[in-house]
């Protein structure tokens, strides 16, 4: 155990301590704050703090009893004709106008008049919601309760008494790790796949296996690699993380199905990617030829992503339910189906087995596989000897 | 000039040799058409297998196009066992929408999917729309009637509405297949009730949809043209970037890739031994430059064929090549300036740093300011964008951008050329004192 701490504080420390690294470390996060700082500061230095006015020609705005034209009043000014509208224009003293034409009933259309600036988006959904609650002004108390109050919508399957109830939360929650997730294996793996190959290529190599084991120098430099990676990601997405479980915690909606299932399947798909990645760097002759390998093992792991659309459609799909019980992909199949709402019980359970078993299946192979690339060093393996390896005839 | 020939004799025929080169270049952009397609047609298949009884689409349409003279009554069909009948009268329907309904269209109709049930516990929704067929929409007086209806395969799913519907908000999907965050039906629904409350299809539709777009008007003179073309700068501007981008991407990995590993394995200080770093570096660019060339034209090329294709199959899209000369006259210039300059740029990265993975991490740091002319396009003419023009990082991007708007004076062009070449010419200089295998950054600072 003493060696795997040895070899980890040595790998953490030495690529810390890297000029390049603390360049990259900080200087992406400037880099970013300055790019959107100039986009925020764009979009204040255009900002026009005029009124908008309208031209109602179809008989859409209620003057009376409309609690919109009350709450709007500031923002939108009424003119009976264009011409005014226009005139007002011109004076500067408006920002634009709307007219609402005789066939909007038809058209579902609005004309926007503006003098030489752009019509900004967040400008037209106001008015849009506008227009919505002049609408709805239309109706009856009772029968607009019909149109605004209904949801939120309850699920329940067939012959089945458990009734659903989704989150939005859920939803943007699980797609949002989901995304995050794929972020993390594509800039995780090039470390990962480092774990032996540094040392194989400047030749320490048979230097550190006369005083530590295989295991202790994998585990030591996954450990240090890890915390590596933890701290590059502590630094660029800590205050993210930190405001985003912040406002959860303050909506007291802490979504502890979610952290269960992301712990529970979080940890054994890491091993199987440490475990993966650390045969592809024993295997391989040089970095180049296992990056490529690296790069299909990666799509791999992300592929339910691109069934978002069939999971968002028909969570239970076959597919999706095959890619939930591939122990590759059920870390992300089982987050995004948990996200969609429904994944029975059982499936969750037999998938997590499936998931530990071949973690701790593939982490034994790896060590196995390091210790016969270590035999034929320098050299790539083929094939047959990798299948003697996870056949368990090689010694 | 023989030694610069012989080293990109080289890099091109190492290149080429390598099996990864031709999966990359032929069998991945196969490889991913066929994914994809694969994931397109699973995911349209499962899409119409879940199609709604209408979408939003056929009946907003139907709704607003519709001349039908109603028949009051005639389109209310009578839920089949529900005792209330629907006491939610309309209010204030504006003279204009009264008498134009909408035509309902066949069961026939390709639009129309599986029809849902409805079990209406409040007698709000037993008015059908005119242009909702009625067989689209089928009531049950129980839960238990209609479960039989979905396992029958009647309808696909059915809304369960409580007695105390307006007050308490919340309904009940039943379906053979849950998908809570997809709901297609949902809509339909809405549409149902807000028919039973507005009783009017015109001011329904309008609910449904209160704005399907906006016409915008310039009013300022002479400004109605000119956001015309600012929008249609964002577009050039955005192409442009993507394509640069993804060129300099690629170029880029194989230049840091064959700096560095000579740099690793130190063949480098061998070679510097008989070839100055310049021609080196000279012949490196030129044997790379051939080789992205002849991946680019062979993507760009199959790209460019299957969007022709699918334009000329939809006979929809007219392309306007309505741009001036001396934009594409400037694209070509300075994109071939871009790309050579920054290729060499990443040739001094790959000098600089001691391995593969720190140098793309510097390569994303490099490409970072050619975003930066995106944000200045709606001042094309602007003293921002003129710095961007003349920067030269940035003045791939910028430059074409301001071409397409107007004609730039030469002596602008001739600078931001000037300036490119500059910095090309001072990377090859650098590159020189920094091949060195061990080399740090305190090193290339002091020197």
């Amino acid at each position: 155990m003493h060696n795997v701490w040895r070899v980890m504080w040595f790998e953490y420390v030495t690529r810390v301590r890297r000029r390049s690294f603390l360049l990259l470390l900080f200087g992406v996060p400037v880099v970013m704050v300055l790019f959107w700082g100039l986009l925020a500061w764009l979009a204040v230095r255009d900002a026009d703090t005029r009124p908008f006015g309208y031209v109602d020609e179809a008989g859409v705005v209620q003057e009376q009893g409309s609690v919109v034209a009350e709450l709007m009043a500031a923002t939108y000014l009424p003119f009976a004709t264009r011409v005014q509208a226009h005139e007002a224009l011109a004076a500067e003293e408006i920002a634009g106008y709307y007219v609402i034409p005789p066939d909007y009933w038809q058209t579902h259309q609005i004309e926007a008049m503006v003098w030489d600036e752009a019509l900004p988006t967040e400008q037209t959904i106001l008015f849009e919601q506008f227009v919505e609650q002049n609408l709805q002004a239309q109706l009856s108390a009772e029968a607009r309760a019909l149109v605004t109050d209904v949801g939120p919508f309850e699920f329940r399957q067939v012959d089945s008494d458990e009734v659903l109830r989704p989150s939005t939360i859920q939803f943007i929650l699980g797609l949002g790790f989901v995304f995050l997730f794929t972020m993390v294996i594509f800039s995780f793996s090039p470390y990962l796949l480092r774990i032996v190959s540094d040392e194989k290529e400047n030749r320490t190599m048979e230097l550190m296996m006369t005083m530590v084991s295989p295991e202790a120098m994998i585990y030591g430099k996954l450990l240090g690699l890890t915390a590596v990676f933890g701290t590059q990601m502590v630094v660029w997405g800590g205050l993210f993380v930190v405001v985003a479980l912040g406002s959860l915690v303050a909506l007291q909606v802490v979504p502890y199905t979610f952290l269960l299932l992301v712990l529970l399947f979080g940890v054994p798909t890491f091993m199987m990617l440490v475990a993966i990645m650390t045969a592809i760097g024993s295997v391989t002759a040089n970095l180049e030829q296992g990056q490529q390998m690296a790069g299909m093992v990666n799509w791999v792991f992300t592929f339910p992503l691109f069934f978002v659309l069939i999971a968002l459609v028909d969570p239970n799909n076959p597919l999706m339910v095959g890619l939930t019980f591939f122990p590759l992909t059920a870390f992300a199949a089982v987050i995004m189906r948990w996200a969609m709402g429904a994944t029975p019980l059982w499936q969750v359970v037999v998938s997590w087995l499936l998931v530990v078993m071949t973690a701790v299946w593939m982490m034994l192979l790896a060590v196995r596989v390091f210790r016969v690339g270590m035999l034929e060093y320098g050299q790539r393996l083929g094939w047959s000897t990798i299948w003697r390896v996870v056949r368990g005839g090689e010694k | 000039m023989r030694h610069v020939w012989l080293v990109a004799w080289y890099e091109l025929t190492t290149i080429l040799r390598k099996r990864s080169f031709w999966i990359m270049t032929f069998v991945l952009p196969f490889f991913f058409t066929l994914l994809y397609g694969g994931i397109l047609w699973l995911s349209g298949q499962t899409m119409e297998q879940n199609a709604p009884a209408m979408d939003l689409e056929t009946i907003l349409t139907v709704a607003e196009e519709g001349e039908v003279e109603p028949e009051v009554g005639a389109t209310a069909v009578a839920p089949a066992t529900v005792a209330a009948e629907a006491e939610v009268a309309p209010t204030a329907v504006p003279q204009s929408t009264v008498g134009a309904v909408a035509a309902a269209p066949t069961a026939e109709d390709d639009e129309l999917g599986n029809p849902i049930g409805l079990v209406d516990q409040a007698g709000v929704a037993s008015l059908l729309p005119p242009n909702v067929p009625a067989e689209m929409v089928l009531y049950f007086a129980t839960e238990a009637e209609a479960e039989t209806a979905v396992r029958d395969g009647r309808i696909q799913e059915f809304f369960v509405l409580p007695p105390d519907l307006p007050a308490d908000g919340r309904i009940l999907v039943v379906s053979q297949k849950v998908s809570p965050f997809y709901a297609g039906n949902n809509f339909l629904l809405r549409y149902l009730l807000a028919y039973n409350a507005s009783g009017d299809a015109l001011l329904t539709a309008a609910l449904m949809e209160p704005v399907d777009d906006y016409t915008v008007t310039f009013s300022a003179p002479l400004v109605q043209e000119e956001k015309q073309v600012t929008t249609f700068l964002l577009f050039v501007a955005g192409g442009l970037f993507f394509l640069f981008f993804f060129i300099i991407s690629m170029s880029s990995g194989y230049m840091l890739q064959s700096v560095v590993l000579e740099k690793e394995n130190r063949t480098m200080e061998i070679l510097l031994l008989s070839l100055r770093p310049q021609t080196l570096m000279l012949g490196k660019l030129i044997g790379l430059t051939g080789l992205a060339l002849f991946q680019m034209s062979f993507w760009f090329g199959a790209l460019i064929f299957f969007m022709v294709r699918s334009i000329q199959q939809a006979q929809t899209v007219q392309i306007d090549a309505s741009l001036p000369v001396q934009f594409w006259v400037g694209v070509a210039l300075f994109f071939a300036l871009g790309y050579v300059m920054y290729v060499t740029l990443v040739g001094v990265l790959g000098a600089a740093t001691p391995n593969m993975r720190e140098g793309g991490q510097f390569v994303m740091l490099l490409t970072l300011p050619l975003l930066l002319p995106l944000l200045a396009v709606g001042d094309a003419d602007g003293p921002w964008m003129l710095f961007m023009s003349l920067f030269p990082l940035t003045a791939p991007i910028a430059m074409p951008t301001r071409l397409a708007y107007f004609p730039v004076p030469a002596w602008q062009i001739g600078l931001s050329v000037g300036l490119m070449v500059l910095v090309m010419g001072i990377s090859l200089h650098l590159m020189g004192r920094f091949f060195r295998p061990d080399m740090r950054w305190s090193h290339v600072w002091r020197r």
